[in-house]
């Protein structure tokens, strides 16, 4: 047994352990592969420490090894995807199209633009006026209705007065 | 079909997504290819996240972040790598500048072992499910993840992607831009370090 740990300590003088690591990575090419492979039949030393090598791997992959829930997978994809849309133009029916910024604003500046001409240039109308005029009032007046009659444009007047009042 | 596809059922597939055609609807901001990213590759950068932070609701956080990453920077990717390589790169520096982050802040060093996982390790070593063996598997791994605690960052990431992805030097040289040596260096240093962790424990 003293031998076998004074032999592990010395390490063998044909490989080293960086070379044997690589090896058991699978990472020499085919002919020092090959060479080592022959080597380890022979080679105690080598031989455990390429064991040793891969027992370590299986026991670090077990521990390593962490599986997503399904709850938790749904979770990233849920927030990712909202991200996703919330970052992106909507394309999905004229509705969003006409509603977007991009379409709206032109076109109300059109509207607007539309309507300010339309008014401007429309022909002068006849004004309205009161079909009666009264020149002059003296007295005293308790209380007046003005009215207009549909069709004739007609100004009504009517009023209450006091005695000494008089009617134009 | 894509419309139909998305309100009839959220579940995609990602069989028959090509890793081509799939960058390219990425590029297009295509919603479902999004799904097939997360649905492809959500498991395997939460196994790395996790094996470098070992910490669960981090590692899920990270990972979010890294999708969401991907769909700002999809159209900066230039192929000239493979996907799952620039995916690893992006999980790896997050997890690494996560690390970076809470060291400065809190001077981390915290590990947490409720794992629902502690079982495998029994099985791996011994095949056992036998109590014993369960608790001493449960025992190892802890030791194990106190000795992976203990390793430097960046040997820590080589450590994880070798041992959990299985990746060969050159591709672990790819993902994280170091030489090929360094990987191996790395690797050789962090098992040298873990095993004679576990001897002073006297695994």
């Amino acid at each position: 047994m003293a031998v076998r740990e004074k032999e592990m300590r010395d390490g063998c003088d044909v490989y080293n352990p960086v070379q044997l690591s690589r090896f058991a990575d699978g990472e020499m090419d085919d002919d020092t592969s090959q060479e080592i492979g022959n080597h380890l039949g022979h080679c105690s030393i080598c031989r455990q420490m390429v064991e040793a090598h891969h027992h370590l791997s299986t026991i670090s992959k077990a521990v390593l090894k962490a599986e997503l829930s399904l709850g938790e997978g749904l979770r990233i994809e849920s927030r990712v995807i909202e991200h996703v849309r919330r970052k992106q133009p909507r394309t999905d029916g004229w509705a969003a199209v006409f509603m977007s910024k991009k379409v709206l604003i032109p076109v109300a500046a059109i509207a607007s633009f539309g309507l300010f001409f339309l008014f401007s240039m429309k022909p002068d109308m006849p004004l309205v006026g009161p079909s009666a005029i009264i020149e002059s009032f003296s007295g005293d007046i308790s209380s007046v209705i003005i009215m207009e009659t549909p069709e004739s444009h007609e100004t009504v007047l009517w009023y209450s007065e006091n005695e000494n009042a008089q009617r134009t | 079909v894509i419309f139909f596809q998305l309100s009839v059922s959220n579940k995609v597939k990602p069989d028959g997504w090509e890793e081509p055609r799939l960058i390219a609807r990425l590029k297009q901001g295509d919603e479902t290819a999004f799904k097939v990213l997360i649905e492809k590759y959500r498991h395997r950068l939460f196994s790395i996240a996790y094996g470098i932070t070992q910490d669960r609701e981090d590692s899920l956080d990270i990972v979010q972040e890294v999708f969401v990453k991907v769909f700002r920077n999809i159209g900066r990717f230039q192929e000239k790598s493979k996907l799952s390589t620039w995916l690893y790169r992006i999980t790896v520096n997050h997890c690494l500048n996560w690390q970076r982050r809470w060291k400065r802040r809190l001077g981390w060093q915290h590990h947490s072992f409720d794992t629902t996982e502690s079982n495998a390790i029994a099985g791996a070593e011994s095949g056992k499910n036998d109590p014993e063996s369960i608790l001493q598997g449960k025992e190892l791994e802890k030791m194990i993840q106190m000795q992976l605690a203990a390793l430097p960052d960046k040997s820590r990431a080589v450590f994880v992607l070798k041992e959990l992805e299985g990746l060969s030097y050159d591709e672990i040289a790819k993902i994280l831009k170091i030489k090929r040596g360094t990987v191996s260096s790395r690797l050789f240093n962090a098992r040298k370090k873990i095993t004679a962790g576990l001897r002073a424990y006297g695994r």
